[in-house]
This record gives structure tokens, sequence and C-alpha cells, in this order.
């Protein structure tokens, strides 16, 4: 009898110790499921001005001391991507080495600015630190303001005419990348695509 | 004082140490990361974050070595518990304040815990497992049979507990994927 419950908890002990392995590989595997099926895209949160409509126009001074517009009709026809970012946002640092790489194959109809608030001096830092001096960088409560921007990172897309093709919060490459696909598409945002709305 | 068998409490003391270790060395090996995520919490002044940070890789340092002898498991487990019950009350006042889109620091970077009410009820289960590890030994000779119960016993509690860190990263997730379909 003791022996049968001896050699009975010896393979209890295999068994449980089985299991919580398998369990554990399960979890990651839901995990990755989830991470896979998952399209990747900007999410659109907050209000703000719409998907289609003219994008408000600022004009704002660049921390390099150039004045810039922002909005309103380009005659050169070029885009611009306006990134908002903090200099406390970890994610956002992860982003600048993926802002480096469009800003030079988007380098035909793209310019990139990044925009922020806050003082002028621990942003001159954050520039120097992060090597971003290439980019207009531009200080302005009243644009983070205009867009209504409560999360970062965040990504506005703004056409050669002035009107906003694409927004939405970008963790990641993917989502930077899913704005220029959403204005490829004419889609406003990752919900509506999932939902198959057609904006166009 | 309370005393509990000695596969019991070493167990407890062991399986501690083990996750202490490593918790430390994550927030090491990202301590700038780790400083801005403390940041995030806003529960410090900005200038007392960095040393604040500091203190905390130290103690789960501390625990974790101080958890593997004798005279001082205890004192290292009551110092895990407080420790513990510190970082419940951290999340809890951002849950309150609604801050629950933030990283919980728990791991680096990879993990990406973002707060919720589960991490409450993990560190609670593990301030339990702290207290029964800060008990003292009953005395009894340990033979060989103890000391590989008690390796089975960690090994089992720490594969247990991966799964259920690895369940509670997936959480956000699948809110992400229900915010999109929905």
């Amino acid at each position: 009898m003791e022996q049968a419950l001896l050699i009975s908890n010896a393979i209890l002990w295999v068994m449980v110790i089985a299991l919580a392995i398998t369990v554990l590989a399960l979890a990651r595997q839901v995990g990755v499921l989830y991470e896979r099926i998952a399209p990747a895209g900007a999410l659109m949160v907050g209000h703000g001005p719409e998907v289609g409509d003219p994008a408000p126009v600022f004009e704002v001074d660049t921390l390099a001391g150039s004045r810039l517009k922002l909005g309103g009709n380009r005659d050169d026809a070029r885009s611009t991507l306006l990134f908002f970012l903090s200099n406390s946002c970890p994610i956002c640092e992860t982003l600048i080495p993926v802002l480096h790489s469009i800003r030079k194959t988007e380098a035909a109809w793209l310019d990139v600015v990044l925009a922020s608030d806050g003082t002028r001096e621990e942003h001159e830092l954050f520039v120097e630190n992060k090597g971003i001096g290439e980019f207009d960088y531009v200080l302005s409560t009243q644009l983070g303001l205009g867009y209504q921007i409560g999360k970062l990172p965040y990504a506005v897309l703004i056409d050669g005419s002035g009107k906003i093709s694409a927004k939405g919060l970008t963790n990641n490459r993917e989502h930077l990348e899913s704005l220029f696909t959403a204005k490829e598409l004419g889609v406003a945002s990752i919900q509506d695509y999932v939902h198959g709305k057609d904006v166009a | 004082m309370i005393e509990f068998d000695p596969i019991i409490v070493l167990a407890c003391r062991y399986s501690l140490a083990l996750l202490f270790a490593h918790a430390a060395w994550t927030k090491w090996r990202a301590f700038p990361y780790f400083s801005a995520t403390l940041n995030e919490y806003r529960l410090l002044p900005p200038v007392l974050v960095p040393s604040a940070a500091a203190g905390i890789v130290a103690s789960e340092a501390a625990i974790a070595v101080g958890a593997l002898a004798s005279p001082t498991a205890t004192f290292a487990m009551a110092l895990a518990a407080i420790l513990l019950i510190v970082y419940i009350s951290a999340i809890g006042i951002n849950l309150t304040r609604g801050r629950n889109d933030i990283d919980c620091g728990c791991g680096g970077p990879e993990s990406k815990q973002t707060l919720n009410g589960w991490l409450v009820v993990r560190n609670l289960l593990l301030v339990i497992t702290a207290l029964v590890g800060s008990a003292s030994l009953v005395l009894r000779p340990l033979t060989a049979i103890d000391a590989s119960l008690i390796g089975l016993v960690v090994l089992t509690a720490t594969v247990i507990y991966l799964a259920l860190e690895q369940l509670l990263s997936n959480l956000p997730r699948l809110d992400a994927l229900d915010e999109i379909m929905e």
C-alpha cells in the first residue's frame, strides 16, 4: 500500500510539472496569436479634426528658429507627417529610428515635423541627446490642443492640399506605416478598415 | 512565534528569492526604462525618482540574497512583504486615478504589462507567500527527500507563476483587439 502511494505521488509530481509547463506554453501561444491576428494599424482615439477635414492652420517657430506653416494648401503639394512626442515618453524614443528611416525613404513627397510642448531648454537637450537635429521640431501647446492630442506618440498625416488624410496613436513602425497605407487606400482608420467602411 | 514545516517555509523563501532576483535583474538591466516607468506612477517628485528606483532595485536584490540564509531570511521576507504592500498601494492609487494605461514596471521593457486589478491580486498572494516564508522552521532533521520536495515545489510554483504572468501580459493585447473590433 505504502509503496503504491509513493509511486503514485512521484507520478503525480511529474504530471503536475508537465501540466504547468503545458499551461505556460499555451499561454504564450495565445499571446502570440493575439499579436498576429490584430490588424496592425494606428488606432484612432479621441476627437479633434476628422480625417478628410482641412487641417487647422498653424504658424509655428521651429527650435532651429525658422517659421513653419502647418496645414493649408501647399504649392509644392508635399505632405506633412506631424509626429507628436514628448521627452518623457519611452515609446516615443523607440520610434526615433523609424522616423529617421521614414524621413529618408519618403523624402520625395513627405516632410516630417516633430511636435511637443514644454520648455525650450529641455527640448533642446532632448534633440541633442537623441540626435534628431535634422527634423523640424516645434514646441506649441496650441498645436496639441488643436488636434486634441490625448495620448502619445500620436501622428497626423496632412496631404498637399491641407486635408488630414490619416491620424492615430502610433506605438510602432507598423502603426506609422499604416497611416501611409490609409492615405493610399483612402481609409480613415484601422477601425474603419476592419469594419469595411468605405470612406474614400 | 508561528512555526511551519521546513518544506513549506523554505519553498516560499526560495521561490520568492528567485522571483526577486529576476525582478531586480530586469530592472537593473533596463534601469533608465524603470526610472521612467516609476516617474509615470506620478507618486514622487521627479528629483527623487532615480534614487527611489535605485532603492527599489537594491531592496529587491537584498531580499533575494537574504532569503537564502536562515539568520537573515525572516528579515528579508518581512522586507518583501512591505515592498509588495508598497507596490500594491502604488498600483491601487494609479488605478483609482484611472491611469490604467501606464506600464507596471514589474519586468523589463519587454514584459509590457499595463496596470490592472489582477496585479493587486497577484501581489496579495505574494504577500501571503512572504508572510509564510517569515515563519520559523519546526526543528526536524532534513533528508534528501525533503530537499528534493522543496526543489519540486519551487520549480512548479515558478512555472505556474510564469504562466500567470504571460496571461496577465496577454490581457492588454486582448483589450486592444476588442477595442478595434467593437
